[in-house]
């Protein structure tokens, strides 16, 4: 069975973060400072000097992520390390504040952290649901495999509408131009289809119409069949229709896996600029601490 | 099935090359995978995508779900072939040859020209699927980030810190971020006015806070815990204002209650320099000495320090008193009449109400012992001095009286002077000696019997003929503990009357110490945390009593206090 990065080497690292949550909150019961809790007691330094260590630390997941040569541990166990040890962060980074909380520098550093661990919650939660809907989605063809197909398809449409009168390669043609997969974050994360088709109107011009999921091009081609007194035509109508709506399940998977990746990727987009801007602050705060000693 | 393929490929040269091959199999495979019969490789194609096999006139196609082939322009699954039949399979034609001879079938397999025409007609538009292709971008916005916090958090405050006070106060007041975003807490409302003064404190960079800071407004009112001569003077050098006084913690709380500030040194005093006379303290409830108390004592006034409870004290302070008959609930004889009274007619509190005026004879006592001495004349009093102004007040009094024909029962016969008779200096001299000793038969009475006497010990000496007496002085001790701060008016609350901490009723002689022991004030009052001994009292750690800067409360601790009070007052 596949063994998830929340499994890995038994739990170690669940083991190794629920051990220092343990250890800090009964240290931090224990402790009974003269003034009230704060960063500034021997624990509290102690409690800073482990959250700051690490928040370097979990950050070295970036680089060692992109070191693929590197032997230092596996990226899984790096993995499983980062998520548990992240997720004891928010206790250890709580109990060095004291659980005091004003609108300072200090305070914007703890919550910039914050948003850092949520934002890596999330990650962790599609990473663990997503790549078992993409698959399933996918069913082994890649997105590539499926923009080529749909090119064939088009192809074939097109082949055939060599047959047919003059409109229908038009339409075909708006059709391949004006289909869209993605095209805007909404569009890529709400899996929306922004396509259009230009049809032509009852006056005679052509008219750009969304054509979400095929459908404006699926109702003119059923029009023109139900219009179609030839039989040839009326055949080659109907192949074109097997053909769209072949295009319209490639393209609904296409954008589904769009979608899918979007999910996987949004939440790194504020995981990784807002970790940046934590280490600034935490620099700032350790070394304002010190300058106003 | 013996089949011929006939493999059209376009050279290098241009020129279409045809390769035969003959293959006997049952089933001709074709797909991606490179053990099929033919093999295209193509991502469109699966790795087994399509079988040819025989049928009745000539060959049978069917495609591997969901794989699908044209056929003559029309997509399906499954077909019969004939010769001339066109198969359209991803980039691949194959056509249906006419059989030659020993041929079960043949077939051509070449490269569809007609999709690399279409393809180029149109590309398909580059779709933007991933968030990159929107504008998503991370590298940038990770330098934003950590420029802006490490520009605005750190640099900048920290360049116009460097400038001097001006420019850091410049910055201060400008809307730029400035060291105030350092700030991890409010300071106290005490010092209120340094908030936006952060180099008052912090005077130099990387270096804590030291005692000379403080010092700089406190010096004139702090005091030393311990005298500089004092034996543990020397453990207290090292200490830091700021161990105790810690700031920007909230909730604020400059003034250290934690009774660890005392009981650190305390429980063991003589391990920290303390003489043997200093007894361990823990807590108020759990381990805390009687109370001592200081006493004045006559007849040289030296403060004497006793502890309550180990015997019976007594305050010599040579007054003549019992509070039993004071506070008689029948009341007591006074000039006019039976009054009945309590404490508060002599013990008056001061201006703040934590203690009471000094007890003044004039004041406290002079309305009921009142200093006449003559029934005939009532009005006139001695003074209340010394001993010779008492005499000269009555020889004088009674000389008035004898030379002007006053007549007195206990006077000499021949002492007094008919009503305006002229004397001869004979006589004039007779009356005045009469009156001399009329004024000591009085002396004797009031310095002896009543008057002075109720309240004062006095001693006769000199002769017979020239009696002088001697009152010995009194002096009442104001403070009794000096060295603890109780607030009377703090306790002025509910039912409890002085009667609840002072037995004064049953008071029968002024030597009484009538101080509560500590045990009167445990019944309200616990230690730091006030549930001690299984109880829930007031909490009291030891800055509920003790000061620590000084033994007398300096004039700054009811400042503070009513500061204090205000900042309570306005949360």
């Amino acid at each position: 069975m596949h063994e998830s990065m929340l499994d890995y080497a038994k739990r170690r690292y669940l083991k190794i973060a629920v051990a220092l949550c343990v250890v800090s909150i009964i240290a931090y019961a224990w402790h009974d400072p003269l003034s009230p809790p704060n960063g500034g007691t021997w624990l509290g330094y102690t409690l800073g000097g482990i959250g700051a260590a690490l928040i370097l630390w979990l950050t070295a997941l970036g680089v060692r992520k992109r070191s693929y040569s590197s032997s230092l541990g596996t990226l899984r166990g790096w993995t499983s390390a980062h998520i548990y040890l992240g997720l004891a962060l928010i206790v250890v980074a709580t109990l060095h504040t004291g659980f005091q909380f004003g609108w300072n520098l200090h305070t914007l550093c703890y919550v910039l952290m914050l948003i850092v661990i949520a934002s890596g919650i999330f990650g962790m939660v599609v990473y663990l649901r997503y790549p078992q809907l993409m698959s399933s989605n996918r069913a082994g063809i890649k997105p590539d495999v499926l923009l080529e197909e749909i090119n064939d398809l088009d192809q074939r449409a097109l082949r055939i509408a060599n047959e047919m009168p003059r409109r229908f390669g038009d339409v075909l043609r708006s059709n391949r131009e004006g289909t869209r997969v993605g095209g805007s974050t909404r569009a890529i994360l709400g899996g929306y289809d922004l396509s259009t088709i230009a049809l032509l109107t009852a006056g005679g011009t052509p008219q750009q119409v969304s054509n979400s999921e095929q459908t404006a091009l699926l109702d003119w081609l059923g029009d023109e069949l139900a219009r179609s007194a030839d039989g040839e035509l009326t055949k080659r109508i109907g192949d074109l229709l097997s053909v769209v709506a072949t295009r319209r399940n490639q393209l609904r998977r296409l954008r589904r896996d769009a979608q899918i990746r979007g999910w996987l990727e949004i939440w790194l987009y504020v995981h990784v600029p807002v970790t940046l801007a934590l280490i600034g602050t935490l620099i700032a705060h350790v070394v304002s601490v010190f300058l106003y000693w | 099935m013996r089949i011929l393929i006939r493999t059209l490929e376009i050279g290098a040269t241009g020129v279409a090359v045809a390769r035969d091959r003959v293959v006997d199999a049952d089933v001709i495979d074709f797909g991606r995978a490179t053990d099929q019969h033919i093999h295209c490789n193509d991502q469109r194609i699966g790795l087994q995508h399509a079988k040819f096999t025989r049928s009745d006139v000539g060959l049978m196609l069917s495609c591997v779900p969901p794989a699908q082939a044209e056929v003559n322009g029309r997509l399906c699954r499954d077909a019969t072939l004939r010769v001339g039949d066109e198969v359209n399979l991803g980039p691949m034609l194959i056509k249906v040859l006419e059989a030659p001879a020993d041929f079960d079938a043949a077939i051509s397999v070449e490269h569809d020209s007609r999709e690399t025409k279409v393809a180029d007609d149109a590309a398909l538009p580059a779709f933007a699927t991933s968030l990159e292709q929107v504008g998503w971008r991370k590298r940038p916005w990770a330098w934003v980030g950590i420029t802006l916090t490490l520009m605005f958090g750190l640099i900048l405050p920290w360049f116009f810190v460097g400038r001097g006070d001006a420019s850091a106060a410049w910055l201060r007041a400008s809307v730029l971020p400035s060291d105030m975003q350092w700030t991890s807490g409010a300071l106290h409302s005490a010092h209120g006015n340094l908030e936006v003064e952060c180099e008052a404190c912090h005077a130099q960079p990387f270096r804590r806070v030291r005692n000379e800071q403080c010092l700089d407004c406190h010096a004139s009112t702090l005091h030393q815990h311990v005298p500089a001569d004092h034996p543990a003077a020397a453990g207290m050098t090292a200490d830091r204002c700021t161990t105790c006084h810690v700031e920007h913690d909230e909730p604020s709380n400059l003034v250290q209650l934690d009774t660890r500030i005392c009981t650190d040194c305390h429980t063991q005093p003589q391990d920290h320099g303390a003489g043997s006379k200093a007894l361990p303290v823990t807590d108020f409830v759990s381990q805390h000495p009687d109370f001592q108390v200081s006493l004045l004592t006559a007849p040289d006034w030296k403060v004497t320090r006793s502890r309550l409870g180990e015997a019976t004290l007594v305050e010599k302070s040579n007054l003549e008193f019992t509070h039993a008959a004071h506070l008689d609930p029948k009341g007591i004889k006074a000039p006019q009449g039976e009054v009945v009274m309590d404490c508060a007619d002599c013990h008056t509190a001061n201006e703040s109400g934590t203690s009471f005026k000094p007890i003044n004879m004039e004041q406290h006592c002079g309305s009921c012992h009142t200093l006449g001495f003559d029934p005939a004349e009532p009005q006139r009093k001695v003074p209340h001095g010394e001993p010779e102004l008492v005499m000269q007040t009555l020889v004088d009094h009674y000389s008035r009286r004898f030379l002007s024909g006053y007549s007195d029962a206990f006077a000499p016969a021949d002492g007094t002077t008919p009503p305006g008779a002229s004397l001869s200096a004979a006589a004039r001299a007779r009356v005045l000696g009469t009156a001399k000793q009329r004024a000591n038969q009085v002396a004797a009475d009031i310095f002896e019997r009543r008057v002075c006497a109720d309240c004062h010990t006095v001693t006769r000496e000199g002769t017979s003929a020239e009696p002088v007496w001697k009152v010995a002085p009194v002096k009442l001790t104001q403070t009794f503990m000096p060295k603890a701060h109780f607030d009377h008016a703090a306790h002025a609350t509910g039912e409890a009357t002085c009667e609840t901490c002072h037995a004064a009723a049953d008071s029968k002689v002024a030597t009484d110490v009538l101080m509560p022991q500590i045990k009167v004030c445990r019944d309200c009052h616990g230690g730091e945390t006030g549930t001690e001994g299984g109880r829930v009292r007031i909490a009291s750690p030891c800055a509920s009593c003790h000061v620590y800067h000084d033994e007398q409360e300096p004039k700054w601790v009811p400042v503070m206090k009513k500061v204090i009070r205000q900042a309570a007052v306005r949360e």
